[in-house]
């Protein structure tokens, strides 16, 4: 009896014991400390799948409009690489208009395209139709705009705007001497890029306790809109000696009108890197800008293509799907290097 | 035989119980990380760093400086001739190296709010002027783009990416640096251990993980 009750108690905690362990091994620890990220949360299966793409030997390249120089310059450095490594390149402007770039999408699909260099028409308005491709097997391969979604496009290739716009605004620290009221233009507030942009500026800026921000004001990434909000700007605060701007266009623009003031003394700063803005550090009028490097990019994205369609799904020295580019601080001292977004040591 | 009865029933009732804490309806979740299952994420740079600093960071950074004066001396006024021995973030081009070194400290520069110190290297003649970062503002992301336990693709974007950087030089100017009296430096001996960006051959300007005056 007496061993009977001890082998039952026996029996019955080795269970509870067992039954603990089990428990413990299939509830989830979190204590991994980098895995801060989203990138693993939302990636589907269709990373693991490999998308041949359609063999016709066709290359497509699809940006927004390539009026603006920056665009035509990805277009072109990509169209280049891809017909150097022996592809036919069709190339398309979707305007920013995600419907157009579906259209697009489905043209490579039926030209059985070998990949898509795609510079896309919204974070999220583009995820449809980059499935859609990838249904079809045609892998996409995104440059300058990330999507909200990781696991679709093969790569994601972007300017590390962060980078950038801080490293600029270190070189505009040192143009004030530390001290001073400055005013910063913002761009379009919808964008996420003004935000990051600006964000970053701070992030350096807001370090200096005798820098002073009097006035913060969006000109929505415009030129005439920059022109005029700097013009009132420097009316109500003719004490700043300096202006920060999201990007180059805001920057000639408010160069312009401090010129018209009679404050060509005024430090400024924009970030993208255009031929405009090089004229104008070149000449003394802004301090600098961060050159995003979209020609490297487009080139990278091909090359990464040609080696993933090539090599049965492995990526060129097997990068990961999101990946940062580094923006250059660009100021009177490197500006000569610089020409049609292109940085040449 | 009532009794044992009952010592059954309890023990059922304590294998149901620890069934139900095992299968997975108490998660253990690490503080900060609720908003990964919440939906409702708020990054704190200054929190992550500090998880990592001095598990991570330090032991790293020490544990494979090299000796800059060697470096310098074998770079030849060059350092792109030495690119083998650099760290390069993800995003970067940019080459970073972690040295240390000792040397005779022979200027104090606090003109602006990134202060740093002029020193004279021991062995090592050169031309380069070799600076150490004092802040109270750190210049650059050399640190964090050295590390190689650190990876872009594990945070969220550009913004958190950048706000590490950041974390870390206040975590220099904190921790490492402290409270440096400035006033009578110049000349003291200097033992340091730290990473510089590469964008000159004629300034180094190291951020400082080590940072030891006598």
């Amino acid at each position: 009896m007496k061993n009977k009750k001890r082998f039952l108690a026996l029996a019955l905690s080795l269970a509870l014991g067992a039954s603990m362990l089990t428990a413990c091994g299939s509830s989830k620890t979190t204590d991994d400390n980098t895995s801060a990220g989203d990138s693993s949360t939302n990636e589907s299966s269709t990373t693991s799948k490999f998308l041949p793409g359609g063999g016709s030997g066709i290359a497509y390249i699809i940006t927004p409009a390539t009026s603006n120089a920056f665009f035509a310059t990805e277009q072109k450095i990509a169209s280049e690489k891809a017909k150097e490594l022996g592809y036919t390149v069709k190339t398309g402007s979707h305007d920013d208009d995600a419907s157009k770039q579906l259209e697009l999408v489905e043209a490579a699909i039926a030209d059985k395209a070998d990949f898509i260099i795609l510079d896309n028409a919204g974070a999220d308005a583009s995820i449809s139709a980059i499935q859609k491709a990838a249904d079809a097997g045609i892998p996409c391969f995104l440059i300058d705009r990330e999507i909200n979604q990781s696991g679709l496009a093969i790569a994601q290739i972007v300017a590390n705007n962060a980078q950038g716009a801080a490293a600029i605004a270190e070189k505009f620290t040192e143009a004030m001497n530390y001290k001073g009221n400055y005013a910063e233009l913002l761009g379009l507030e919808s964008d996420t890029n003004c935000k990051v942009r600006s964000d970053a500026f701070h992030s350096v800026i807001d370090q200096y306790k005798d820098m002073k921000m009097v006035s913060q004001q969006s000109a929505d990434w415009d030129q005439t809109k920059a022109y005029e909000v700097t013009e009132a700007i420097l009316e109500a605060n003719p004490d700043i000696t300096g202006i920060i701007c999201g990007n180059d266009t805001m920057a000639c623009g408010a160069t312009q009108a401090c010129a018209d003031a009679g404050r060509s003394d005024m430090k400024i700063i924009g970030v993208d890197g255009s031929d405009d803005a090089a004229a104008l550090i070149k000449s003394g009028k802004m301090v600098g800008t961060a050159l995003q490097q979209c020609a490297l990019i487009a080139q990278m994205a091909v090359e990464q293509a040609d080696h993933y369609v090539k090599n049965n799904g492995k990526t060129l020295n097997n990068v990961e799907e999101k990946q940062l580019v580094d923006c250059i601080a660009i100021t009177s001292d490197n500006v000569d290097k610089l020409s049609a977004f292109v940085y040449t040591e | 035989m009532k009794k044992k009865k009952v010592l059954a029933l309890i023990i059922l009732l304590a294998f149901a119980c620890s069934m139900m804490t095992g299968c997975g309806i108490v998660k253990i979740i690490k503080t900060g990380t609720e908003g990964e299952y919440t939906g409702e994420k708020t990054f704190n740079a200054g929190d992550d760093v500090a998880s990592f600093w001095d598990s991570k960071v330090v032991p790293e950074i020490t544990g494979k400086a090299i000796d800059l004066a060697e470096l310098l001396n074998s770079a030849n006024s060059d350092l792109s001739t030495v690119k083998d021995k650099a760290y390069y973030s993800g995003s970067s081009t940019v080459a970073n190296f972690v040295v240390k070194g000792t040397g005779t400290i022979k200027e104090v520069n606090t003109s602006s709010p990134a202060g740093f110190i002029v020193v004279s290297l021991d062995g090592y003649s050169g031309e380069a002027s070799i600076q150490v970062q004092i802040g109270s503002v750190i210049k650059g992301t050399a640190v964090r783009d050295s590390l190689e336990f650190l990876d872009y693709g594990s945070y969220t974007n550009q913004t958190d990416w950048l706000a590490v950087s950041t974390s870390i030089n206040e975590k220099v100017v904190k921790d490492i640096i402290g409270d440096l009296s400035t006033d009578d430096l110049v000349g003291k001996k200097i033992d340091f251990t730290g990473c510089f960006s590469y964008n000159s051959d004629d300034v180094i300007l190291i951020t400082p993980i080590v940072f030891k005056v006598s």
